[in-house]
């Protein structure tokens, strides 16, 4: 007793703290714990494992389906284990039904943000994979030092470029130079504008081999490739202040919040770039023995030869980091509800059949067995709800797609998999915690309750 | 276990309390408890509320262990002393020699009348044979309600129901707790006097826990958890309508 009031003075106590807090910091209180590295590496490797992994648990919950119903078919012991689960409450219960999928579906898609930030990044970065038509495990980036990020400061200048894709070209490879940055650009039309741009300038040449016109893009002014979300081919808009004129819109998806833009080095260097720098040249083609990094430095050149996949990765592992710790958090949030609410279920769902169940035990069926049924129960639950929860994830992609620019996210196995996997572990952990009751379940006491 | 079974066990088996002492947190519920039950006998455990005679009906049927303790003696079936077994032990020996109806009739309400007397044999892996869990409901007059649900049913139908469910799969023994208490006198009666029938026709031990009048051959009365009186009688011939009760 005394302990009780203890807790309930010591609850007292934070919550008078807390708002006290609130009041004299004009009700806003802002946590400041240290940032835990370890504990967002977890959440990262958290959120990568259970989409790898994903895809294995969704199809073991539907092998192990399979199983308990072809069990069930060639056993009517088995068969009746799965119906003594199926009680009035989850029959009539709402919650009971709508809740596994709508968590499935909601986890599939927090999980998918993270990496789609990162993907979403690099997109601007595949195209130019794409032009120079190699794929970017065999394409080097030559850029100012070896951790540089795509759209992050990098130079090179124009002289040390030139260089260096005179001797591309001599050692029978071919090069690509670029110039990246973050901006600004406007739609008039649009009532809303994305918060940023992912401008990239390659030469004129180059972006011939996005199938445009020469003649469209040696037009006087800024000619500009945007996202399709962003305008349409012949409108009018503003990047980084300057009027250009949209010669193409391509289905591309930049990532969080932002649109992408493609222009010709001729038409930008002196506009929206400004200097005598590149952010630096791709090169492809060479032979494998060939060493970017002694050439540079031969021809003193202050900058680093890197595989792009790994300047890929690089942007990747930002975006990672960024993005992936708040989103798995707030999937284990889901999932912390989750568990509370399927363990209430399944607690509550026991309960109301728990004088059955001591009925039935007294008769001589073994809690082992109950239990077993319990489990099949949840296995089974799962199964159905990830495919259930598969036009949700439809659902609940399109509205993310639509929440900002630039995001374009999948619906995938991974994704499907990963809800599964974490409302699957939810599911059994819930009914582990329920199979209590039925441990603990008195029968001769229960029945005569 | 299975060995145990198949080297002690008839389907007739007899049940021995010796020097049975039994409490509940503390509390002595049964002191110095010695009988033995015949197979093939009908037994009535009689008694005032409060006098332990649902104690003794669980502790003979395996079912002490959770707060029902046993301070001393043991239980018997046969010659396997219960509580050398363990709880699963104890459930699946239940399972295989007895059939239970308890004093309410727990029917799951959204699965018909034969789907309910099915299910905890389906549990435990026995498939009843139609023919005799249809001439069981024939005797307890629910032949014509076992496609019914639960919410078509009478207070009477469903306790007929409740004891088919017990009494089906040929146990060696029956145990019924307070079967009928919840029943208005006409309906004990009439369920009363089919149980008769049906028991008699079975030719199991049964034993029969109430506080009411009973046809039982013989009646164990309890007061205080001891035995107080013990009394066995010659069963006169009997045909429905013309019980002799206790």
């Amino acid at each position: 007793m005394n302990n009780r009031i203890g807790h309930t003075l010591a609850g007292a106590t934070l919550l008078a703290t807390s708002a006290a807090g609130l009041a004299a910091s004009a009700m806003e209180y802002t946590p400041q714990p240290e940032v835990s590295s370890v504990g967002s590496e977890a959440l990262i490797e958290l959120n990568d494992l259970s989409r790898e992994y994903g895809t294995e648990a969704f199809l073991g919950f539907l092998a192990a389906s399979a199983a308990i119903y072809g069990g069930a078919k060639l056993s009517p012991r088995r068969a009746e284990m799965l119906k003594s689960t199926e009680s009035s409450l989850n029959k009539s219960n709402a919650l009971a039904r709508v809740l596994p999928p709508f968590l499935i579906a909601s986890v599939a898609v927090a999980t998918g943000l993270g990496s789609e930030a990162g993907d979403g990044a690099n997109e601007s970065n595949r195209v130019m994979a794409e032009i120079m038509g190699n794929d970017t495990s065999d394409i080097q980036v030559i850029v100012q030092h070896e951790n540089v990020l795509p759209f992050n400061h990098s130079t090179l200048a124009k002289d040390d470029a030139a260089k260096v894709e005179s001797w591309v070209t001599e050692n029978g490879g071919t090069s690509l130079v670029f110039k990246q940055a973050l901006g600004d650009a406007n739609n008039p039309e649009l009532e809303t504008n994305p918060s940023s741009a992912a401008i990239t300038a390659i030469p004129a040449e180059s972006m011939e081999s996005l199938g445009l016109d020469s003649k469209d893009i040696r037009k006087p002014g800024i000619q500009a490739v945007v996202s399709s979300q962003f305008a349409e081919s012949g409108d009018s808009v503003l990047i980084e202040g300057k009027d250009a004129e949209v010669i193409e819109a391509l289905d591309v998806y930049p990532g969080l919040d932002r649109t992408f833009a493609f222009a010709s080095i001729e038409d930008t260097m002196d506009s929206i770039f400004k200097g005598e720098q590149y952010s630096g040249v791709l090169v492809a083609g060479l032979e494998d023995n060939v060493d970017l990094n002694k050439m540079l430095a031969d021809m003193g050149i202050d900058a680093a030869s890197i595989p792009m996949d790994q300047w890929i990765d690089n942007y990747n592992q930002f975006w990672d980091r960024s993005v992936k710790p708040p989103e798995m958090q707030f999937v284990l949030m889901i999932i912390g509800a989750g568990l509370i609410g399927s363990s209430y279920i399944r607690y509550a769902d026991v309960l109301q059949r728990k004088k059955q169940l001591a009925v039935q035990n007294i008769m001589g069926v073994p809690k082992r067995t109950m239990k077993t049924a319990e489990y099949m129960r949840s296995v089974v639950t799962t199964s159905k709800a990830s495919l259930t929860a598969t036009p949700l994830i439809v659902g609940l992609t399109a509205v993310t797609n639509s929440s900002q620019y630039g995001l374009n996210m999948p619906t995938t196995l991974a994704g499907l998999g990963a809800g599964t996997l974490f409302y699957g572990m939810a599911s059994l952990g819930s009914t582990m915690a329920a199979n209590g009751i039925i441990d603990k379940m008195d029968s001769a006491t229960e029945v005569r309750k | 276990m299975s060995r145990n079974r198949a080297e002690i066990f008839s389907p007739s088996f007899d049940i021995t309390a010796t020097d049975l002492s039994v409490s509940v947190n503390g509390e002595m519920l049964l002191e110095d408890i010695n009988l033995t039950i015949q197979s093939g006998e009908y037994v009535a455990i009689n008694g005032e509320s409060g006098s332990g005679k649902t104690s003794l009906a669980n502790t003979l049927i395996g079912l002490a262990g959770g707060d029902l303790k046993i301070e001393s003696g043991g239980v018997k079936w046969g010659n396997v002393d219960l509580y050398t077994l363990n709880e699963e032990e104890r459930t699946r020996l239940r399972g295989s020699y007895l059939g239970y109806v308890p004093q309410s009739h727990n029917l799951i309400e959204d699965i018909n009348a034969s789907a309910n007397v099915q299910r905890p044999h389906l549990l435990m892996g026995k498939l009843l044979r139609k023919s005799s869990v249809r001439i069981a409901a024939e005797t307890l007059g629910v032949s014509d309600k076992l496609d019914a649900q639960n919410t078509e049913l009478s207070g009477g139908q469903k306790q007929r129901i409740n004891i088919l469910r017990g009494i089906v799969g040929d146990p060696g023994l029956i145990l019924l707790d307070e079967p009928t208490s919840s029943q208005h006198q006409e309906m004990k009666e009439e369920i009363n006097r089919d149980l008769e029938k049906l028991v008699r026709t079975m030719g199991k031990t049964v034993i029969v826990v109430t506080h009411e009048a009973t046809t039982a051959d013989r009646l164990i009365t309890l007061a205080s958890g001891r035995v107080v009186a013990d009394n066995t009688r010659l069963r006169e011939p009997t045909t429905p309508g013309n019980l002799t009760l206790w």
